[in-house]
């Protein structure tokens, strides 16, 4: 079930709130959080519900285990639980990955396992490996009711795509949270705001990415080929950032305070700056988890090469078992070793900065969104050209025609960049500070959420074409 | 606004549609509503094979098919918001090439594609029996010289949607020498035409095979032509290929003895007078021509041919036909016509009871369906199985395999045969074993008769015909 379906906005929140405030007591309203969790994973993944509840069942086990125990068994049940999280991870999303690798070993042509990859994966165990190394750290207490350990790492709101929320962030709020109309209402604007960055940009963007990524690009050349890759740049970021917005007002709205994951990241200087704004959970959990046990930057200046070296190929991976993802972890790895030690000054020249980071961030997009490794090279030749300006066959206009690229796009994509840009708070801050501005931000939250109603309609009518053929 | 009106005003917003989309399906179920059906189907997305999780799959969609077919007022909010979004983009999209208007060529004479590997009517042993006579109602001599019909000067497309299955949708602006436009909707295939290719080639191995099946049944294979299929196409959509070429090497694969023809649009004209605007079928008019053709082709140019009929035109009957339901686009429609042709008294099994003449009153009557995605074509024209014309002594027995387009025609085709029998591609199992079917049922003529997606290109890959063959 996606957030911005019109079920889960008109039957999962309802129920789901209504049941939630009925319940007085803290305990029911975090069985409930669970429950509704469950069945908010299970609409997606029937069976695979299950794995999570075995994931959940041995952490909440070991955890116990580790702060029990002397610290000898404590380290080894440490070791226990990540390796039952990593080998999790590590069947469900990379066995395929792994096996296609060593049969390119000659003389090898191991069977490849073709498991489904089940929903949130990479996202629910890493959440819970932060909260069994904090237990182990001595940062957080192990949490004793199950239930309560299963609302904090099932809870819906961030259960499929983030944030990677950590245990001690919201510790304290397991147990003893308000929910108050404040925070209510900042939930819901902050949803609202979520909500439109993807059914009015994201999926805008995602109609023209999707035809022309899909498209071979010496049909489109040049110029379908920087369209396919600014659309993508675009849907990515409000994509992702719209639904961690849904996630944190989701959040707020139960009293939660989760942690910002995003931070404007395409105003930044530098690629090192980018990833301190993009998916902040994600780039935090490998600094403190893998990063800083290493050795941080704390080492001599060959190992610390080694270790940004490990962590953006563990990041690549992360994102995707391909080599594409690796290639796209790797190119960041370089791009943050040149930047640290070849030309550390970059971010302070202006426009420079700011262009250089633009290009060097929607280049990796390429890498990411492509089909493969042979698919990103498609790409990259005809952005620069390799198929001329409009590519062979003059069907550019028909390509572009077909991918929806009209003035709604380009409306969608004017928004983005705007957007992308933080113009936000300053206009927030001033519409808050008086009793007008406010209500003007209100009305427009309520417009908001009309308009994603309506554009989500439009957006399931897909009949098909010949039904009375 | 305070933080708690703020929650309220979103709570009611959002409990509203909570509790009006199931309450609007319950109406409709105890029939208490009629809501326009937009072909927005739901089905589960997975068959586990376990009772529970395929219950679990069924309430999932049943849940999507409320909370998206029911939310109040959703045809008209898609199909507003797809119409607004056309014509917003209407002068970006001339600007994108794609709307350079375009300079009707001079009338060329018309080709003659009637063919087959004989240039006689087929059979010489046995003499083709005329259709029934008809007695040619009686013409006034015209007083004054028939005007002639307005003719298209120039024109101009633009995408409208992709159909996502494999068919892009096109709007043309074409503007007749009267001076009126005319809006119509078009279809091109986006899939590639190695794809199409081979599948044209595999349906011409089908035909050949069924026909060889059963030597004494006389096989004919009739076109129903596309926009597309004309070789101007590429001048009408610019940078979409014509299709009409591989309609002719279709032809060209079909055995010798196999007989064949098509629907001839081979111009804008020809589809604004043979199609309907908005939607894939042909309107009663093109089912008109296209019965010509038929009947010239199986009983010879000295057929009796009926007479064009009376044509009525049903006021009030706004058709948004497939084209404009699919792609949310309402700029344009048809106004929906039939013919009365006098036909004898016959028998005629069908989807549902219909009588023609109760049809056309219950239509001039104005008792007919208003809403926005009415389809008239299927509401009017019977899902005919089978008929018998018992006046007729023909001692010709068709079998027709078709698809929607023998909805229009089968009444008036049937009525140059004593018999026939009318399979539709989704019931063509019903057939069972071809060789018993026409021997048990005396079939003397088996008509593959298809709309060219289909009938020559297999756009749904699902080889029907194949369940024929042994």
């Amino acid at each position: 079930m996606l957030f911005s379906s019109l079920v889960f906005l008109f039957l999962f929140l309802p129920v789901f709130f209504l049941s939630y405030h009925a319940a007085k007591k803290r305990r029911t309203r975090n069985a409930l959080l669970f429950l509704f969790s469950l069945l908010f994973y299970a609409w997606g993944e029937p069976v695979y519900v299950l794995l999570m509840l075995l994931a959940l069942g041995v952490n909440y086990a070991l955890a116990l285990l580790i702060e029990a125990r002397e610290a000898g068994r404590r380290r080894t049940a440490l070791i226990g639980a990540c390796c039952f999280d990593l080998l999790l991870i590590g069947i469900f999303k990379y066995a395929g990955f792994f096996v296609r690798a060593v049969n390119l070993l000659p003389g090898l042509d191991l069977p490849v396992p073709a498991l489904p990859l089940p929903l949130g994966i990479s996202f629910y165990t890493f959440q819970i490996l932060s909260y069994v190394v904090d237990v182990y750290r001595g940062d957080v207490k192990a949490q004793r009711d199950p239930v309560t350990l299963g609302a904090y790492l099932c809870a819906f709101p961030q259960l499929i795509a983030g944030p990677i929320v950590r245990y001690r962030d919201i510790e304290a709020a397991l147990t003893d949270r308000r929910e108050t109309p404040e925070d209510t209402a900042a939930g819901m604007r902050r949803f609202i705001a979520g909500l439109a960055k993807k059914v009015l940009i994201a999926n805008v963007m995602a109609e023209t990415a999707d035809a022309l990524w899909a498209s071979d690009p010496s049909g489109y050349g040049m110029v379908g080929a920087w369209i396919a890759a600014l659309a993508y740049a675009v849907e990515i970021y409000f994509d992702f950032s719209g639904y961690s917005d849904m996630a944190i007002g989701l959040g707020r709205m139960m009293g939660f305070r989760y942690a910002e994951n995003f931070r404007y990241p395409y105003a930044a200087r530098s690629v090192t700056d980018f990833w301190r704004r993009w998916h902040i959970s994600l780039s935090s959990f490998f600094r403190d988890y893998v990063y800083i046990p290493l050795g941080g930057n704390r080492v001599s200046r060959a190992k610390w090469v080694k270790n940004i070296a490990v962590v953006w190929l563990l990041t690549g991976l992360w994102h995707g078992a391909g080599w594409n993802f690796v290639l796209w972890g790797a190119y960041y790895g370089l791009l943050l070793i040149l930047e640290k030690l070849v030309w550390p000054g970059l971010e302070k020249i202006p426009v420079l900065n700011r262009l250089y980071t633009l290009c060097a961030v929607l280049f990796g997009w390429v890498l990411f969104r492509a089909d493969g490794v042979t698919g990103a090279g498609a790409m990259f030749a005809a952005l620069f050209g390799a198929h001329g300006v409009a590519g062979t066959g003059g069907r550019l206009p028909i390509l572009l025609q077909g991918a929806g690229f009209d003035l709604v796009f380009l409306l969608a994509f004017a928004a983005g960049c705007v957007l992308s840009a933080p113009v936000w708070p300053a206009v927030k801050d001033r519409l808050e500070s008086t009793r007008s501005g406010r209500l003007i931000r209100d009305a427009a939250a309520l417009g908001t959420l009309t308009a994603c109603i309506l554009a989500l309609a439009v957006g399931s009518y897909n009949p098909f074409i010949y039904f009375q053929f | 606004m305070k933080p708690k009106v703020f929650v309220g005003a979103v709570s009611v917003l959002v409990l509203f549609f909570a509790v009006f989309c199931p309450v609007l399906r319950l109406a409709e179920t105890l029939g208490w509503v009629e809501l326009p059906q937009m072909g927005n189907l739901r089905e589960p997305a997975k068959e586990w094979g376990v009772p529970f999780l395929d219950a679990a799959e069924r309430f999932k969609a049943g849940a999507e098919d409320v909370y998206i077919n029911d939310l109040p007022g959703y045809a008209h909010v898609v199909t507003a918001m797809s119409t607004a979004r056309v014509d917003f983009s209407r002068s970006f999209n001339a600007l994108l090439a794609s709307g350079v208007k375009t300079e009707a060529a001079p009338a060329a004479a018309e080709p003659d594609v009637t063919g087959s590997a004989e240039t006689e009517p087929a059979g010489t042993t046995e003499s083709l029996e005329s259709p029934p006579a008809q007695t040619e109602p009686e013409e006034p001599a015209p007083e004054e010289p028939v005007p002639e019909e307005p003719a298209v000067v120039s024109w101009e497309s633009r995408f409208l949607k992709a159909s996502g299955d494999g068919v892009n949708l096109y709007a043309v602006d074409a503007v007749l020498s009267d001076g009126e436009t005319v809006g119509l909707i078009t279809s091109a295939f986006s899939t590639p035409e190695r794809v199409y290719t081979k599948r044209m080639e595999k349906t011409a191995e089908q035909i050949n095979a069924i026909a060889a099946l059963a030597p004494d049944v006389k096989p004919w294979v009739y076109v129903c032509s596309r926009l597309q299929d004309a070789a101007c196409f590429s001048e009408i959509i610019p940078g979409e290929p014509s299709t009409g070429s591989l309609v002719e090497k279709f032809f060209s694969l079909l055995d010798e003895g196999i007989r064949y023809d098509r629907l001839k649009i081979d111009s804008l004209d020809d589809s604004i007078k043979k199609l309907f605007l908005t939607d894939h079928h042909w309107n009663a008019y093109g089912m008109y021509e296209a019965y010509c053709d038929i009947v010239t082709m199986m009983f010879g140019e000295d057929a009796a041919i009926r007479p064009l009929g009376v044509r009525y035109d049903v006021e009030g009957a706004d058709y948004y036909g497939t084209f404009a339901r699919t792609s949310g686009y309402r700029g344009y429609h048809d106004s929906f016509f039939f013919y009365d042709y006098g036909l004898p008294e016959h028998e005629l099994i069908a989807d549902k009871p219909c009588v023609f003449a109760e049809r056309k009153e219950t239509y001039l009557a104005g008792k007919f369906s208003k809403d926005i995605s009415a389809d008239h074509y299927v509401l009017f024209y019977p899902y005919a199985r089978y008929l018998k014309y018992p006046e007729n002594h023909t001692g010709r027995v068709l079998l027709l395999l078709g698809d929607s387009y023998s909805r229009g025609i089968s009444e008036l085709l049937s009525s140059a045969f004593d018999e026939a029998y009318i399979f539709d591609y989704r019931r063509i199992r019903e057939i069972g074993d071809y060789r018993a079917f026409v021997e048990e049922h005396g079939i003397t003529d088996v008509l593959f008769m298809q709309y060219s997606l289909r009938g020559v290109f297999n756009n749904q890959n699902d080889n029907t015909l194949d369940t024929l063959l042994p």
